[in-house]
C-alpha cells in the first residue's frame, strides 16, 4: 500500500468511525456518552469466549477513538469492580452509559473502528493469543470461524486468516512464528501476557488494551525447563524498552508467578497484572474529577513521634490487589485496614484510582510498593534502582502516600524458601525513599527488620489465609504473643484478599490477650520508637528456592 | 551362689522373654510404612494441603520423616531415633508445622528429643526440645507427640501439643 492510499484508508476510517460514534445518542451535547456491555462467566473455548473475545477486539479498537465501549463482568470474575465503577463513572464525570445487549448490536454500534477481521482456530487455543496480536497492529476484529457471518454482515473482509496455520505445532514454534511476521511493528513499551488459565479456558480481560496499544501478546514460559520457549521470552525481555511494561500474567499451566515476575525483575520491567484486569481502554482515558486531589487517611504527622505502650499492637494489611476482594465486600470501615495501591495507574487507570479515594472510609489507609508496578527487589539489577525509585517516589508524592511495601518471592514463598531482603536491598530502600515513614515487607511470614531514624522496616509475621479455621487463626496469633514475650509486640498480619474484614474482626475478638489494633502508619511510627525485634536481612545460608511448577 | 540355669529352663526363659518382648516388637512393625494424611478427621493443615508419615523401625532405631506438599511445594522433616537412648539431638531440615506464623527453625536445627514405646507398643511418644526463632529472637519450645496406633493397625492419630500453643492439634494418617 502507498502512502497516498494509506493516507486515504485513514481517512476513510476515521469519517466512518466518526459517523458511528456520532450515532450514540445524546441527550446532551456537553455530557460524554459510552457504551456499556455485559460479560458472562463462560471463559470456555466452547463457551462464550470465541464471542467474548471478539467484543474485547472491538473494545479494543472503538477505544482508540476516545472512551467508547466499556465491559461488565460476571459475579466470578476476579475483577468485582466493573459494575460499581460505571456507576461512578456515571455519578461523578457525567457519564451516560447505552447498553448494548447482543454482539451484532455492539457490531452494528462499532465495527467501523475495525478495517476486517482476523480468523482464530478454535483448534489451536494459542492462535488466539496471535490473533489478538494480529487485532491490534491490522486493526482487525478478532473472530472464529462461526462469527464470520456476524463480521461480514457488518461489513467488513477477512484480513489474516489463521485456521489450519498452527496445527500441530508446539507454542514456541507458533510464537516464533508470530515474532518473525509481527514483533517488529509491535510496541516495545507493553507486551501482554495472556496467562492465567489455559486448557479450554482462558480470560482476556487485557486484550482491550493490549490491541488499543499494538502490544504483542504471549504466554510463552519461564520455566527453565522449556528451553525453547523460554529463549523466546528472554528475546522479547532484552528487546522492550528499559522500565517498560509487561502486562498480563504466568501461564498456570507452564511456570509460575515467582519464575516470571523474578524474570521481568531482572530485567528492570514492570510487571501489572493480571490478565483478567478489565476495561484499561477505556480507564486510561477517563482522568480525574475536576477539583479532585488524592489525600490519604493519615493518622500521624511525616515528623510525629509516637510511644507505644507495652501491649500488643497488630496492623491489618491486603496487598493483593485492590479492586479484587475485600474491598467491596461488607464490613470494610469497621478496623483500621491498609490497601496496597497500584501506583501506576496513576497513568492508565487514574478514574479507578479516583474511585478508590472517593470511596475510602476513615479506617481505610493507602500504601504504595517500593516500586512503581509488581517488582521483586532482590533481581533487579543496581543501574535499575535510580529511575525506577525515581518514578515511585513521582507516584507516591502524586497518591499521597507515605508507607511502602516491599514483597519478593524470587527466592522462595510462604511455605519454602526465603522472601527476605538483602542488606544491599533495604540499604537501596532506605536511601531511595527520605520520605516513607515506614516500611512492610514479605507477603506470608517474613523475617527482614530493621530501624534506621525511627523509621521501621517491618515484616508480616502472619498471613491470614482465607481457609484457616477461626480457632485455628485466633490460637496462630495467640501463638506468635506467646513466642514474641516483649511488649511492645509488633504483630503484622497481612490478609488475604478473599477474606473479609468481618471475619478478621471476629478473629481478633477472640484473642485472649488485649491486643490494640492500630492504622498501619500509627503502627510503623511506634515501631520506630521501641525496637522489640531483632535488625535481620537474609542470610547466606538462608534457603532458596525458586518455585519451579 | 552362682546361678545356674539348666538348658529347657534356658529355653523356657528365652521364650518368655521373647514374649514379653512380642506386643512392642510387633506393633513398632505395624508403625512401619507409609501413612497418609486424612484432612477430614483432622486440625486444619493449611497452608499445605498434604502431609504423609513415613516410619521404618529397624531394631532399636526408628527413622520417621514427615513430608508436606502442597500447590508443588514440598518440605520435610526427617529424624532417626535411637531408642536405647533416653535423650538425643538430632537436627532437622526446618520447622514445618505452621507456615502461616513468622516463627522458624531456631538453635542450629537441633531438637533435644525424648523417644520411648508406650501402652505395650502402640504409642510412640516423642518429648521435643526446641528452639524457633521469631521477630524477637530465639523462644524455646516443647513439643509432646504421640503417635498412637488404631487396633486394626491402619490409622494412625498424631496428638501434638506445644507449649507456645494453646490449642491441642490432632491429625489423623491411613496406612498406605
Amino acid at each position: 500500500m502507498n502512502t497516498r492510499s494509506t493516507f486515504l484508508g485513514l481517512i476513510t476510517a476515521a469519517l466512518t468511525l466518526a459517523v458511528a460514534l456520532a450515532a450514540i445518542p445524546r441527550s446532551d451535547a456537553a455530557q460524554p456518552q459510552a457504551y456499556v456491555m455485559q460479560m458472562t462467566d463462560n471463559w470456555l473455548i466452547d463457551g462464550d469466549l470465541p464471542e467474548q473475545a471478539m467484543l474485547m477486539s472491538l473494545q479494543g479498537l472503538a477505544n482508540r477513538h476516545g472512551p467508547t465501549l466499556y465491559l461488565e463482568y460476571g459475579p466470578k470474575w476476579p475483577w468485582q469492580i466493573t459494575k460499581p465503577l460505571r456507576g461512578f463513572y456515571e455519578d461523578t464525570h457525567g457519564y451516560q452509559f447505552t447498553t448494548l445487549e447482543t454482539a451484532k448490536a455492539a457490531l452494528d454500534a462499532l465495527a467501523s473502528a475495525a478495517k476486517g477481521y482476523v480468523v482464530w482456530d478454535k483448534e489451536v487455543r494459542t492462535s488466539l493469543i496471535v490473533a489478538f496480536t494480529v487485532s491490534g497492529l491490522e486493526d482487525a476484529l478478532v473472530v472464529s470461524e462461526d462469527l464470520i457471518p456476524l463480521a461480514e454482515a457488518a461489513g467488513l473482509k477477512m484480513l489474516v486468516d489463521l485456521r489450519g496455520e498452527f496445527r500441530g505445532m508446539v507454542d514456541h514454534e507458533i510464537y516464533q512464528i508470530a515474532m518473525d511476521r509481527y514483533w517488529e511493528r509491535c510496541s516495545r513499551d507493553i507486551v501482554i501476557w495472556m496467562g492465567g488459565h489455559h486448557g479450554r479456558r482462558m480470560e482476556p480481560g487485557m486484550a482491550d488494551w493490549g490491541i488499543y496499544r499494538k502490544a504483542f501478546f504471549t504466554d510463552l514460559s519461564h520455566n527453565p525447563k522449556h528451553t525453547e520457549e523460554l529463549a523466546l521470552t528472554h528475546q522479547i525481555y532484552r528487546e522492550q524498552n528499559p522500565q517498560s511494561y509487561v502486562m498480563g500474567w504466568h501461564s498456570y499451566k507452564k511456570d509460575t508467578e515467582g519464575q516470571q515476575v523474578a524474570m521481568t525483575s531482572s530485567y528492570g520491567l514492570r510487571m501489572e497484572g493480571l490478565n483478567t484486569l478489565p476495561n484499561i481502554s477505556f480507564n486510561s482515558q477517563i482522568g480525574f474529577s475536576e477539583r479532585f486531589e488524592f489525600k490519604n487517611n493519615h493518622s500521624v504527622e511525616p515528623d510525629e513521634v509516637v510511644i507505644p505502650e507495652e501491649k500488643v499492637y497488630i496492623a491489618l494489611v491486603q496487598t493483593d490487589g485492590i479492586g479484587i476482594g475485600a474491598w467491596t465486600k461488607p464490613g470494610r470501615g469497621k478496623l483500621p485496614y491498609s490497601w496496597g495501591m497500584a501506583l501506576s495507574w496513576v497513568d492508565f487507570s487514574p478514574g479507578v484510582l479516583e474511585y478508590f479515594y472517593a470511596g475510602a472510609k476513615p479506617n481505610d489507609y493507602f500504601i504504595g510498593y517500593s516500586f512503581p508496578s509488581y517488582i521483586y527487589p532482590k533481581p533487579v539489577p543496581d543501574s535499575a534502582y535510580p529511575i525506577l525509585q525515581s518514578e515511585t517516589r513521582r507516584l507516591m508524592k502524586a497518591l499521597d502516600l507515605r508507607v511502602m511495601d516491599t514483597m519478593d518471592y524470587s527466592e522462595g514463598n510462604r511455605h519454602v524458601g526465603n522472601t527476605d531482603l538483602t542488606k544491599n536491598v533495604v540499604d537501596h530502600i532506605y536511601n531511595g525513599y527520605p520520605d516513607v515513614i515506614g516500611f512492610t515487607n514479605g507477603y506470608g511470614s517474613a523475617r527482614t527488620y530493621d530501624n534506621r531514624d525511627g523509621r521501621a522496616m517491618i515484616s508480616y509475621d502472619y498471613y491470614l489465609g482465607s481457609r484457616r479455621p477461626k480457632d485455628e487463626a485466633i490460637a496462630d496469633l495467640e501463638e506468635l504473643m506467646a513466642l514474641n514475650t516483649k511488649r511492645p509486640y509488633f504483630l503484622l498480619i497481612h490478609v488475604r484478599e478473599t477474606s473479609s474484614i468481618d471475619t478478621v474482626a471476629e478473629i481478633l475478638d477472640g484473642l485472649e490477650e488485649s491486643a490494640e489494633v492500630v492504622p498501619l502508619d500509627v503502627f510503623l511510627k511506634m515501631a520506630g520508637q521501641a525496637k522489640t525485634y531483632k535488625t535481620r536481612y537474609r542470610q547466606d545460608d538462608d534457603p532458596v528456592v525458586r518455585n519451579p511448577l | 551362689m552362682k546361678l545356674s540355669i539348666k538348658p529347657l529352663k534356658k529355653l523356657l526363659l528365652a521364650v518368655t522373654l521373647a514374649g514379653a518382648c512380642l506386643p512392642v516388637a510387633h506393633a513398632a512393625s505395624d508403625f512401619d510404612g507409609h501413612w497418609k494424611f486424612d484432612p477430614e478427621m483432622s486440625t486444619a493443615l493449611d497452608p499445605w494441603s498434604t502431609m504423609s508419615i513415613t516410619i521404618n523401625a529397624q531394631g532399636d532405631e526408628v527413622s520417621i520423616v514427615r513430608k508436606f506438599g502442597g500447590d508443588k511445594r514440598n518440605a520435610s522433616e526427617s529424624m532417626i531415633l535411637d531408642m536405647t537412648l533416653p535423650t538425643q539431638v538430632v537436627e532437622v531440615e526446618g520447622w514445618w508445622d505452621n507456615r502461616h506464623i513468622g516463627a522458624y527453625m531456631g538453635g542450629d536445627k537441633q531438637q533435644t528429643v525424648e523417644a520411648k514405646w508406650l501402652d505395650e507398643g502402640r504409642t510412640l511418644q516423642l518429648n521435643i526440645n526446641l528452639i524457633l526463632e521469631t521477630a524477637q529472637g530465639e523462644s524455646p519450645v516443647r513439643v509432646l507427640r504421640e503417635m498412637r496406633l488404631s487396633r486394626d493397625g491402619q490409622t494412625l492419630r498424631v496428638l501434638q501439643i506445644r507449649s507456645s500453643r494453646n490449642l491441642p492439634i490432632v491429625r489423623v494418617f491411613r496406612k498406605q
